[in-house]
């Protein structure tokens, strides 16, 4: 019987062990929860670096192809004709609905940024660590917060205003008003807070300053038509001795000049295999040429309205436009077999021909070095042209022909035949010149549509391609995000 | 030999043991006693002269020998299972007996959680299946092989692939948006999947369907729980060697209706006018034709088992090797199986089994079927060059298969137990278990530098390889009693378990490796260069712990009435604070009023049982991660004039911390009648299962940054309500033996409550791309399809003018139905249109054997659901279209059913153009075998030896246009959408030949 106490003995004692709630802790093993980040300073630079890195997503870039630019009239969809023509073909014609998924993935990769600002906006104030970092910290935070901003403003109109990290629902859309007055916010701190571009170190290169927050802000009052402001703060730029164009046009976009003289605030891209996680900007891939060599898809591609805008030799059209048969650095350029050379409409007249954008272009032969190209979000020369062109409104004529002109300049690069200076004083003229001139000087960098919307000339220039006014001024609020908001989301006019 | 040695021995033993030993023999009766059905021979059955004691039982052949006296009449024939049988002698010396089971069996012993009962003592919904029911089907995975078998459970292999993924097994319909997938208990360790387990091993599997069976299993019952025992040598056997080999063809007949080359050239034409200049020069390539190859299934194994007076043994050597389809593709697969019970002494019993399961998976590219759908047909896969072609939009097909699948996964599954018993006073027993499951994979792939056009290159090769180690150990005690007193019958277990489950990975990739060559695939500094930031490494781990208290007693009085009470308590780690402890109860009640004596029931009715139960069960098939804020790494600037990564990380996903699990309260009625002495079995069940707080990934607003990541919540209520019947005949007509069997499941699903992030009522699941396709209402099935009901095609500019209309609708365009009356048609038009639950789901089971020969048919169907046929609708690029798309409208008049040729558009917006009816009726198996007979089989030495041919999936009635009618996913989100989409590889249809030797 002595067994039996054995048994009966055994399952007592099995069955009391207390294995104790520490058997049930399962803590998330290699992830940090949102709770205990960021607790270093450490960790605020990393939360801060990692606002940066939303810049080199694919969909961040329009959803991996230039929306903007294809909805202009200086590029066509390019590529192949079949690939994404589903997608961006509609995009092209003016045929695309709230359910396009590229208009869904910028909508979405924008707010993404959003976040991540807002968690060091919100949550690096609490950081033990030392008061000038963390307000650099917040400062690039609210700089870049608001780019998003700005994108969204444009593209999308008023947008719901998310201030913080936290799981909140039922926000609607703020008026455009109020979303500019937020962005204008967020630049105005950042400017108190960010250093000059040359109070950077060397690594630093590339971080947002405070002349690339009043840069985005002259910018940002430029589309709400507040030329004194407008103005303001891009002389502001221009006076503070951090930036010079590049001698010449071309110059400005090569791998020599990044983070150089004439970029305001520019996306670092690393040209090596493994994508965005190895460092890649996917912005270049999704537009380098198509073909041999092989540097991408081809999307984006320059219009033969663009080409032909050119003033005869004016070198940007040469440096914004690669055709075939051209030999860049040493690479010729042969093209896609499947993608035809010319294509012509129904009456033979020729509407297009193979070319893609060369302000990408990153010598070498293979995809991936394409994606070490660094995207110039603001120039120097961007900052001329919008204080030529607040100038120009306010009724100032003189300083806003000396900003075009230091534009043309360099343009002319010191052929005195060819862009002459400009003299006219007439306000409506000088507005078409100037218009004209950043076709010219900002051709395919993500400018042409909303300037044509945002002057007026967009039912007139862009009609005949199928833009419809009183719609096609903004895109639409994404379907998904209206359906998942239950209707709280009001949709832009002309979308219902 | 050895078989010849194994019989002489049993048969000295039965002599010796032979009580009729000794008494003066006048006459001599032998004979054979086989089994109704498959004609095995039955060792072990009882052979009693009627009247007196004597009697024999039969050897390891089913043979038997028995001296008869003066005045014998009659033998009793009778075996566990089996119906008793009585033969009068009538003057015979031979008498051969077939045996029928018995499945009206009142002492039919059914295996429930951590015990057995009576059947007749069973107050649960349990189906049992016996695991020769299990080795019909050639499949990795045992599941497979009771596709249509078990009323309520519903099994889909909606891949092909071979041994990539397990069948989708849902019981009693669709009561989670989670992982549907039941748990599995194979002799008594639990389990996600049984993969690894060689279907000839299984004894019997027992699936467990109500709360009351289910309880026991707690926080993991709600999706329903398997038991499945394997095989043990019993003493009636000796020793038994059985070899089986089977060889089967595998053939993808299907071809889905597409448009040839010069048809897709003139659709093209109307869309891009002068794509195409001359269709008579266009190719026509039909790339199903290119991808799909017949294919190959070996399965062999060898057995060993019996027992010996205090040992009781099962060994067995398993090889199973299934070439996919696809090219690229196998499985190979080798188990090991030990089972060993030894009882040194009456009070004490160890044990162990074990089973080690080696195997190597090809893995092909899963897209070529969808690939071959979308492929343009106006495009040869190889230019005059030898080259391959570009192909717009997915890449070329027999490129990927050429570059992209040198892809393998090999691993080892052991999972086993090593237990012991103790029995003490009077009905006790002690039993502790202690079972482990350990699962290493390796998966390497290596992708060459390869250039076929822009899309579909590799400009470094790679190599990756992935590690998966799952180290799980499950501690199981119970003390149970069993006992009679007159007519009390007490049957208890209470227990306390403990179990972690630890998943961890460890992935490499490398690129630029200095060799390409096989030899070369490591990850040393000699094959790939240290200094190189591309190589990434990725380490992970998971796990959760579970402690567990469980009790049940049942309670049977005079084999009438009966009851059951059952409780679990069970902690988890998977939730946080005050969720990790919930309560599982259930209780049930039985009446057996086939014993009941004031009741009289016509002489017809050879068994009535009622039974009802009500209990709550859990699920807790999440993902722990879902309950934390987590933040993710790797978000990296790019910053510095000379340009470096500078290492970034920040808020990722949103989670839960207030998870709970999903709770199941189930209520089930069920009615067991048996007529004409079992001759017709009849089993009815109702049940109605309500899943409070199902888990659902709610997609947020992506205004709050969470990238298009949902978010779980406990967040609906869904109900399933069914009928459940199981109808078997069996009988003869002279020679022929035969039986039919109809089982079936009406089951009801409806969403009783949910609510979305904005604390609506109602919840949208944004699909592929931007569109929504399911939603999720009260009153509606949990993903009902959502979209556009199509009235028409505009003939004219008319017709949009005078008709509610989308904007931007030309001639040619689809009317869409103003479903709210407001004059336009906006997304507020979309409704209900279709759901991919099925109301009714049946099997049909025919058999029949004459002498020698058996024919069996089992035969599959549904009826009322819907498949959403998405592939149509995702049209990036020019895809090639289904055949009906070349009977487009062509002008006014021409077609009110097939809209203008578009790439992409409104006409493709989710509507009922892509509803189609799911039902469907098939043919799951035909199975013609052949017994040898004894004359041959002594020539050869075997005691039984079985031939058969069978086909299975032979055909499929449906109207479904793409592979498979079948289609799951685990989320009912997205079930009911064609997996073809999501890389799923098409089911094929299989003809076998198999042999199966005993000795």
């Amino acid at each position: 019987m002595k067994i039996i106490n054995l048994f009966l003995l055994g399952f007592i004692f099995i069955a009391t062990i207390s294995c104790g709630d520490e058997f049930l802790d399962n803590p998330p093993q290699n992830l940090i929860t949102q709770e205990n980040f960021p607790e270093t300073s450490a960790d605020a630079l990393a939360a801060t670096n990692a606002i940066y890195e939303v810049l080199r997503l694919g969909q961040y870039h329009r959803g991996f192809f230039p929306i903007d630019d294809i909805m202009s009239d200086d590029a066509r969809k390019g590529s192949n004709p079949g690939d994404q023509a589903a997608t961006l073909n509609p995009i092209d014609q003016f045929t695309h609905t709230p359910t396009n998924e590229f208009v869904a993935n910028w909508w979405e990769t924008l707010y993404v940024g959003v976040r991540r600002a807002n968690v060091v906006i919100t949550r690096v104030a609490d950081v033990d660590m030392g008061q000038n970092l963390k307000d650099r910290f917040i400062g690039e935070a609210k700089f870049l917060r608001a780019l998003f901003y700005s994108d969204l403003a444009r593209a999308y109109g008023g947008v719901p205003l998310v201030t913080t990290s936290e799981l909140g629902v039922g926000l609607v859309r703020s008026n455009l008003v109020d979303t500019y007055n937020f962005i204008e916010s967020d630049l105005r701190d950042a400017i108190e807070k960010l250093p000059v571009k040359s109070a950077y170190s060397g690594d630093d290169a590339g971080r947002a300053t405070k002349d690339a927050a009043k840069a985005l802000l002259a910018r940002v009052y430029l589309y709400q038509q507040q030329f004194d402001s407008a103005a303001f703060f891009a002389e502001e730029v221009i006076n503070s001795g951090q930036y010079e164009l590049e001698n010449t046009f071309e110059m400005a976009f090569r791998e020599e000049t990044e983070f150089g003289a004439e970029s305001v605030f520019e996306i670092g891209g690393i040209g090596a295999q493994g994508g965005v996680a190895a460092g890649a900007s996917q912005y270049s891939l999704s537009q380098g040429v198509r073909g041999t060599p092989n540097r991408g898809f081809g999307f984006n591609r320059p219009s033969l309205d663009l080409i032909n805008s050119f003033d005869p030799n004016d070198p940007r059209m040469e440096a914004t436009v690669i055709f075939l048969g051209e030999v860049l650095d040493g690479i010729e350029i042969i093209g896609d077999t499947g993608t035809p050379d010319e294509t012509r409409d129904q009456n033979g007249n020729l509407i297009e021909i193979e070319t893609y954008n060369q302000k990408i272009w990153v010598p070498g032969t293979t995809v991936f070095s394409n994606e070490a190209h660094n995207r110039r979000l603001i120039r120097f020369a961007e900052v001329f042209l919008i204080a030529a062109e607040a100038f120009n409104e306010e009724g100032n004529p003189t300083r806003a022909l000396t900003y075009l002109n230091r534009v043309r300049e360099r343009a002319r690069e010191g052929n005195n035949l060819i862009l002459p200076d400009i003299t006219e004083t007439n306000m409506d003229a000088l507005r078409d010149i100037i218009l004209l001139e950043r076709r010219h000087e900002l051709a395919l960098e993500g400018h042409r549509f909303w300037d044509l919307v945002r002057t007026g000339k967009a039912a007139e220039v862009l009609g005949p391609l199928g833009f419809q006014p009183g719609k096609h001024e903004l895109l639409p609020v994404p379907q998904g995000e209206r359906d998942i908001t239950q209707g709280l989301l009001d949709q832009n006019p002309g979308w219902n | 030999m050895g078989g010849h040695l194994i019989k002489l021995s049993f048969c000295i033993i039965a002599l010796i043991i032979s009580p009729s030993f000794g008494l003066k023999a006048q006459t001599q009766v032998t004979g054979k006693v086989t089994s109704f059905g498959d004609g095995q021979p039955l060792p072990g059955v009882n052979v009693l002269i009627k009247n007196s004691t004597r009697g024999v039982a039969t050897d390891v052949n089913g043979n038997y020998t028995l001296e008869l006296l003066a005045g014998d009449e009659a033998l009793i024939f009778s075996f566990v299972g089996y119906a008793a049988q009585e033969v009068n002698i009538a003057g015979r010396s031979v008498i051969d007996v077939i045996l029928e089971p018995d499945f009206g069996d009142l002492e039919e012993i059914v295996v429930i959680g951590y015990g057995t009962v009576r059947k007749s003592d069973l107050t649960g919904s349990v189906s049992s299946i016996r695991g020769e029911e299990l080795v019909t089907v050639p499949a990795v995975n045992p599941m497979d092989a009771l596709q249509a078998k078990v009323p309520g459970v519903q099994i889909t292999n909606s891949s092909g692939a071979p041994g990539l993924e397990p069948p989708v097994v849902r019981i009693r319909g669709v009561g989670t948006s989670g992982d549907p997938s039941p748990i599995y208990v194979v002799d008594g360790v639990i389990l996600n999947d049984i993969s690894y387990l060689n279907s000839a091993d299984i004894e019997s599997v027992d699936i467990l369907k109500d709360a009351s069976a289910l309880a026991i299993y707690g926080n993991r019952g709600a999706n329903g729980v398997i038991l499945i025992t394997t095989k043990l040598g019993t003493s009636a056997q000796g020793t038994v060697v059985n070899v089986s080999s089977e060889f089967s063809i595998q053939v993808q007949q299907d071809r889905i209706d597409l448009l040839s080359g010069r048809e897709f050239a003139e659709v093209t034409n109307v869309i891009a006018p002068g794509t195409f200049n001359n269709l008579d020069a266009v190719p026509n390539t039909d790339w199903q034709d290119l991808i799909f190859e017949t294919a190959p299934i070996h399965n062999h194994q060898v057995s060993v088992s019996g027992a010996s007076e205090n040992n009781q043994y099962y060994f067995s050597l398993g090889y199973f090797n299934q070439q996919g389809t696809i090219p690229e593709s196998g499985f190979e697969r080798l188990t090991i199986k030990v089972n060993e019970k030894f009882t040194p002494k009456p009070f004490l019993a160890v044990g162990t089994n074990l089973t080690v399961s080696p195997f190597r998976r090809e893995n092909t590219n899963n897209r070529a079927p969808v690939n071959a759908y979308r492929a343009s047909p106006a495009v040869e896969p190889f230019g005059q060059d030898g080259n391959f072609n570009e192909v717009i939009g997915v890449g070329n097909i027999l490129a990927d298969f050429e570059f992209t699948t040198d892809d393998v996964t090999r691993g080892i599954a052991t999972v086993g137990q090593l237990f012991a018993e103790g029995y003490f006073l009077d009905g006790f027993t002690f039993k502790t278990s202690l079972g482990t499951e350990l699962l290493f994979e390796e998966n390497e792939v290596f992708v060459p530098v390869f250039f076929v056009s822009s899309a579909q290159q590799n400009e470094v090769n790679r190599f990756e390889k992935k590690n998966f180690r799952r180290t799980s150990w499950i501690w199981e005690n119970t003390l149970s009693y069993d006992k009679e007193f007159g007519p009390h019958r007490v049957n208890a277990v209470v227990g306390y378990t403990l179990q972690e489950v630890k998943n961890e990975k460890l992935d490499f990739t490398a690129r630029d490796l200095f060799r390409e060559g096989d030899d070369f695939r490591y990850l040393s500094p000699g094959t790939i260069d240290p200094t190189t930031t591309n190589n990434d490494v990725k380490d992970d781990r998971d796990f959760f712990n579970q402690i567990s208290y469980l009790g049940r007693v049942n309670y049977s009085y005079d084999d009438r009435y009966i009851a059951t009470f059952t409780f679990r308590r069970d902690g988890s780690s998977k939730f946080l604070g005050g969720n990790q402890y919930g309560n599982f109860p259930a209780v049930a009640v039985g009446w057996n009023i086939i014993n009941e004596q004031f009741i009289t029931l016509p002489q017809v009715i050879s068994n009535l049982k009622l039974r009802a139960s009500w209990g709550i069960v859990g699920n807790d098939k999440i993902n722990y991660l879902a309950a934390f804020n987590t933040v993710g790494n790797n978000f990296n600037a790019v910053l510095g004039f000379n340009e470096q990564q500078f290492f970034g990380q920040s808020d990722s996903r949103f989670g839960n911390p207030d998870l709970e699990w999903e709770e199941v309260k189930q209520l089930d009625i069920g009615l067991e009648i048996g007529f004409l002495d079992g001759k017709l079995i009849a089993e009815f069940d109702y049940y109605r299962r309500d899943t409070e707080g199902i888990l659902i990934g709610l997609p947020l607003p992506d205004y709050l940054g969470n990238g298009g990541n949902a978010v779980f919540f406990n967040a609906g209520e869904i109900r399933n309500s069914g009928l459940e019947f199981n109808l078997q005949w069996r009988d003869e007509i002279g020679p022929i033996a035969y039986n039919a069997g109809l089982i079936g499941a009406v089951n009801d699903n409806e969403t009783l409550f949910v609510s979305g992030v904005e604390g609506s009522n109602e919840l949208l699941s944004p699909l592929v791309g931007n569109n929504v396709v399911t939603l999720t209402r009260a009153g509606l099935p949990i993903g009902a399809f959502y979209g556009y009901e199509v009235e028409g095609v505009f003939q004219n500019e008319t017709e949009i003018a005078n008709n509610p209309s989308i904007s931007g609708a030309q001639p040619g365009d689809l009317i869409f139905r103003d479903v709210n009356g407001d004059g336009q048609i906006t997304g507020d038009d979309r409704t209900f249109i279709g759901s991919s639950i099925p109301d009714f789901t049946y099997g049909i089971d025919l058999g029949a054997s004459y002498k020698n020969f058996r024919l069996d048919l089992l035969f599959q169907g549904q009826m009322g659901n819907e498949i959403f046929n998405i592939k149509e609708t995702i049209r990036p690029a020019p895809f090639n279209y289904e055949k009906h798309v070349i009977n487009y409208w062509r002008g006014d008049g021409s077609s009110n059913s097939e809209p203008r040729p578009t790439i992409g558009g409104n006409n493709y917006l989710p509507s009922t153009r892509f509803i189609q009816d799911a039902s469907f009726f098939r043919l799951r198996t035909v199975t013609l075998s052949y017994n040898l007979p004894d004359e041959l089989l002594g020539k050869a030495n075997f005691n039984a030896a079985r031939v058969y041919l069978r086909g299975t999936n032979v055909f499929t009635i449906t109207d479904f246009t793409g592979y498979n009618p079948e289609v799951a996913d685990g989320n009912p989100l997205l079930n009911g959408i064609d997996g073809l989409q999501r890389g799923s590889i098409p089911v094929s249809s299989v003809y076998s030949l198999g042999l199966n030797l005993t000795f």
